[in-house]
């Protein structure tokens, strides 16, 4: 029995076998004339399966892949990001030092000039601190006894009056300014002579006292001090007019409110007149 | 005695510290100020009569710095210090935010004081209730910086404490 039936085993393979080749000629024959021909559907089925296959085994690679790609390029962004950021801010740091001598430069410059114009020996200062109440407007500048400083000196910025020295130590000072409650000047509208005392109105603005209804105060009006106080000199421009009210009808004066031409909210740098001090102490 | 040593230690760095950053943290008229807590942190924790003392030298330690009228800081922080005292003797205990409003309080006996004094009366509405307010409200911050000072010195000279406890 077993005789009998190897003869169809070997029908069998040799029928597959043969099928085989066929399909290997068919399919080489395809390829090579390079047109879809008869394998085509063949090959698209092959490669539809073998893709997808290929497609699932490869997508946790390309997945570590991607991550890796994705780690490696952000590393580099990182670093390129933290260099230029580094970059930026010392060009940041570059500019706002250029920016802070042109500021300085030109805040000097001015200080110069006032020095120049000066026929009275100036001396130039650097605050160095505020008043400990807020409301208080005294600033502490560098300057003291031991250079020749001492209370009743004016003090100017490039703009205009800052205010006068109230108290020296061997190597400090304290200026009031022209804001504070406590300070009076006594002034005059430049462009028509009418006179009257600056007074501080607290939270950097002045108010001019003493000037009669009648008076023409126009909002802009320069405001230069009148030299009657025994402290300032005359001329020396105190700040503008801001705002005019005739007040109540049983007002004498007008309110008159003055902005000081120097900003003492942000006084950086000062000069101090050297020769106006005997004025006041001197006084019978 | 380690009180009164940060009192005095904190009392003159933050005077500097006001006086020359002041601008910085400082908005219309009122500014970031640590003085008042710290006389309040001190008055809690430190009794009559040394406390009025350094109280009153922390008042003295003021004066070169402002050019309010002489005198007005001292009766400022010692008036704060004995109110503190006397809320501090008549209570049991008082929690955080009790504590918070005593420095509102406080801060505004002190700026009363020191407006009146230097005739700026009319800036006690708003900037005076404003500047009370933050005080109050930052005294956390500042009690916590004197507490945490206050260990440290404990750690670096434990032997005071020990002598203390005899």
């Amino acid at each position: 029995m077993s005789s009998q039936k190897r003869p169809y085993r070997k029908s069998g393979v040799k029928a597959v076998t043969i099928l085989a080749v066929v399909l290997l000629i068919f399919a080489i024959t395809g390829i090579r004339m390079g047109v879809p021909g008869v394998i085509s559907p063949f090959k698209y089925l092959f490669m539809d399966v073998s893709g997808s296959i290929q497609n699932v085994l490869s997508s946790p690679v390309r997945w570590g892949k991607n991550l890796w790609d994705s780690y490696v390029a952000l590393q580099d962004l990182k670093v390129k990001n933290r260099a230029l950021r580094d970059e930026v801010k010392r060009l940041q740091g570059e500019l706002s030092r250029y920016r802070e001598a042109l500021i300085a430069n030109e805040r000097l410059r001015k200080l110069l000039k006032l020095k120049e114009h000066s026929s009275v020996p100036v001396l130039a200062a650097n605050v160095i601190g505020v008043d400990l109440a807020p409301w208080a407007a005294t600033v502490t500048v560098d300057i003291g006894k031991k250079d020749g400083v001492g209370p009743g000196m004016v003090a100017l910025s490039g703009s205009g009056v800052v205010g006068h020295i109230i108290d020296s130590s061997y190597m400090f000072s304290k200026i009031l300014l022209l804001s504070d409650t406590k300070s009076a000047v006594g002034a005059l509208i430049q462009r028509n002579r009418a006179r009257g005392i600056l007074k501080g109105a607290g939270n950097w603005m002045c108010r001019m006292d003493y000037v009669e209804k009648g008076v023409d105060v126009q909002v802009g009006d320069a405001i230069v001090t009148s030299g009657t106080d025994g402290i300032f000199p005359k001329g020396l421009l105190l700040g503008n007019v801001i705002r005019v009210s005739p007040g109540s009808a049983s007002d004498l004066f007008q309110e008159i409110y003055v902005k000081p031409a120097a900003d003492l909210k942000r006084l950086e740098n000062v000069v101090v007149l050297m020769k106006s001090r005997p004025l006041a102490g001197s006084r019978p | 005695m380690k009180k009164t040593l940060i009192l005095v230690f904190w009392g003159y760095l933050l005077l500097l510290f006001q006086t020359s950053w002041g601008p910085v943290f400082q908005w219309g008229l009122v500014r970031l100020n640590g003085l008042v807590p710290l006389v309040v942190w001190y008055g809690f924790g430190v009794p009559m009569p040394g406390g009025l003392l350094a109280a009153l030298a922390l008042g003295v330690l003021c004066e070169p710095f402002s050019s309010i009228p002489g005198g007005l800081y001292i009766v400022a922080f010692s008036g704060a210090y004995l109110l503190v005292r006397y809320i501090h003797d008549h209570t049991i205990f008082l929690v955080l935010w009790q504590r918070c409003l005593v420095a509102v309080f406080v801060s505004i006996g002190v700026q009363t004081v020191l407006l009146l004094g230097s005739r700026a009366m009319d800036l006690l509405w708003p900037w005076a209730l404003i500047q009370a307010a933050l005080d109050g409200l930052t005294y956390p911050l500042w009690s916590r910086l004197f507490d945490y000072t206050e260990k440290i010195i404990a750690k670096m000279y434990p032997e005071s404490g020990s002598r203390a406890r005899l």
